[in-house]
Order: structure tokens, then sequence, then C-alpha cells
């Protein structure tokens, strides 16, 4: 009799196959573009005239130009995160090095003040 | 005397920050190929030099501290190779940032940046060994001090020597204008921290010198074990 062990395997293994094989297709399902009437009429008629489909390509390629370059003059996000980093890992060290000293003025004078005690005694 | 000096310092390095930042963002013109991107170089650049300001400091000290066995270059060169850490990590996290923006990837194993993270490595392994290495550790720490110091000119001409993706040694000398304002403004206050960040970091030293010489005067009282 086979053990639970034995059951589970031949459950998973089977499913786990054959959702590696169905992947690929459930993955070329979802990056197909939207299908209407109207968008198979429209390609139809741009690839039979294509002066109109030169004249839409120039139309939209400026916009789309202007767009990447407006993007890239006004990318902050690189510039802000190197500052913040920088300030960020200065504070820290501050930070880190003030801790330290307190810790070595309380320690130092637990042990001056154990001292001056002995040395009265 | 000293806190006021601290204070009057701490006070002009944050009127230099502002300084600087007003240089940066509203005087020096948008580069041309790098865009806005490019003002990452100005701060990346500064830290870099201090980097191997730091490490130069902690290299020369070390040498000394092996020559004459005295405490204080010992202290010096503790204080800035911790620095050396901090700058480092300054350098490489900016760059990396600076490289994505430019180049679109964070790292690249070119010669510059491989023998940059190297030189940070060995400074890690510097206060490392004077952190964890027990008595004695403070002559090893100094070998790797003086072999560190030895190895900022291969990390300098590594631009020159392989073809890399970095630029060159040549873009500071060739800057004009606003640019060169911010740049040496940029420099000029981060050699005031570094020099402000390497004192406070040499009473620290000092008072942990201070320290192991009381616990052995109470080891020797009895007072702990």
């Amino acid at each position: 009799m086979p053990n639970r062990m034995t059951r589970y395997a031949r459950l998973v293994v089977p499913a786990a196959l054959a959702l590696a094989l169905l992947a690929p297709v459930g993955l070329a399902v979802a990056a197909e573009p939207y299908r209407s009437p109207m968008r198979e009429q429209c390609e139809g008629e741009l690839s039979k005239d294509k002066g109109w489909q030169a004249e839409l390509r120039q139309s939209v390629r400026p916009d789309v130009h202007q767009e990447d370059a407006n993007i890239t003059m006004r990318n902050k996000k690189h510039v802000v995160m190197a500052y913040g980093a920088l300030w960020g890992l200065s504070v820290i060290f501050l930070v880190l090095m003030w801790l330290r000293q307190r810790r070595l003025v309380a320690e130092m004078d637990r042990l001056a003040q154990q001292i001056a005690k002995a040395a009265a005694e | 005397m000293k806190r006021g000096i601290y204070l009057a310092a701490a006070a002009a390095c944050i009127a230099g920050i502002a300084g600087t930042l007003y240089l940066i963002f509203y005087r020096a013109p948008i580069d041309r190929l790098l865009l806005f991107n490019q003002k990452i170089f100005y701060y990346h650049v500064a830290n870099a030099w201090m980097l191997g300001a730091a490490i130069i400091t902690c290299g020369v000290s070390s040498l000394l501290y092996l020559r004459t066995r005295q405490g204080r270059h010992d202290d010096l060169a503790r204080a800035a190779g911790e620095l050396a850490v901090l700058y480092g990590a300054i350098v490489l996290v900016t760059g990396s940032i600076w490289g994505k923006a430019a180049w679109d990837i964070w790292w690249d194993w070119d010669a510059r940046l491989t023998t940059s993270l190297l030189l940070w490595m060995t400074m890690v392994g510097y206060v490392l060994v004077r952190q964890y290495g027990g008595p004695g550790s403070e002559r090893m720490a100094a070998g790797l001090g003086v072999f560190a110091t030895v190895n900022i000119p291969l990390v300098y001409f590594s631009v020159k020597i392989w073809r890399t993706l970095h630029p060159q040694t040549s873009v500071v000398p060739g800057l004009q204008g606003s640019m060169r304002a911010a740049m040496w403004s940029s420099v000029a206050l981060f050699a005031v921290l570094y020099v402000l960040f390497l004192l406070a970091r040499m009473r620290v030293a000092q008072g942990e010198r201070r320290l192991s010489e009381l616990r052995e005067q109470a080891l020797d009282a009895g007072l702990i074990e």
C-alpha cells in the first residue's frame, strides 16, 4: 500500500508538469492585445493605406519623444536616492559614534568611582 | 572653549551644506549628456577624494605607529580607518545609483568599480581586525592600513590602464564656470566635515585607550575579574 507521501507525489508531480506546460500558453493568451471588430477594421484600413499609416506614425512620434525627454529631464529619483543615501550613512555613523562615546564615558565614570572607592578603603 | 569651536564648525558645515546645494541645484547648469543625474557627481567625487584622504591618513599613521609604537598614531589610524569605511560605502552606493541612472545598471565588474570595492573591503578588514583581533591586533591592522594606501594609485589610474565605463580623471580639471565652483565648494565642505569627523572619532579612540588603562588599574586592584 503506498504511503501518504507517495500518494501526494502522484498528485503533485503531474499537476506541476501540467502547470509548467500550460504556463507559456497562459502567458501568450494574457499578452495578446484586445481584439474587437472595430480594431480589426482599423488595422485592415491602415494596412491598405500606407500614406495614412505614415501620417499617423509621424503625428504620434514627436509627442512620444517629448514625453520621454520630459521624463529624463525631470528624473530626480536617482539624485534624491544618492543624496539621501549619502546623508543617511553620515548620520548613522555620527549617531553610532555618539552612542559609543556615551557608553565609554559611563563605563569610565563607573570604573573611576570603583577605583577611588577602593583606594579610600 | 573646545565645545564653542565644535559648535562654530558645525554651524559652518550646515551653512556649507546649504551653500553647496544652492550651487549644485540652482547655479550649475544641467549637463548636456547626463542631464539632471549629473548632480550626483559633485558629492560623489568629493567623497571619493575624502576616501583617499582617510586611507592615506590611516596608512601614514599606521606606518608611524609601527616605527614609534606611540598610541596617538594608532588612535589617528583607527579613526581614519573607520572613516575610510564610511566614505567607501558612500562612494560605492552613490556610484551605483549614478550607474543605474547613466548606464542603466547598478553594478559592473569594471576596473574602477572593482578596484574601489577591493579597497573598501580592505578597510572593512582593517576595522574588523581592530575590533575583534584581540591583543596585538593593532600591528596587524597597521600592516593592512599601509597595504590599502599602496593600492590607492591602482584605483586612481585604473581608468587609464584599463578600458572602463567610468569617466576619466580629466573630468574635474575640465569643468568650467559654475560647475567648477559647485565642485570645489563640495570638496571644501567634505574636507571640513572629514577633519571634524576625524577629530570626533579620535576623541572616542582616546576614550577607549583611557578605558583600557582604567580596566587594567581595576584589575590590579582586584575590582574586576
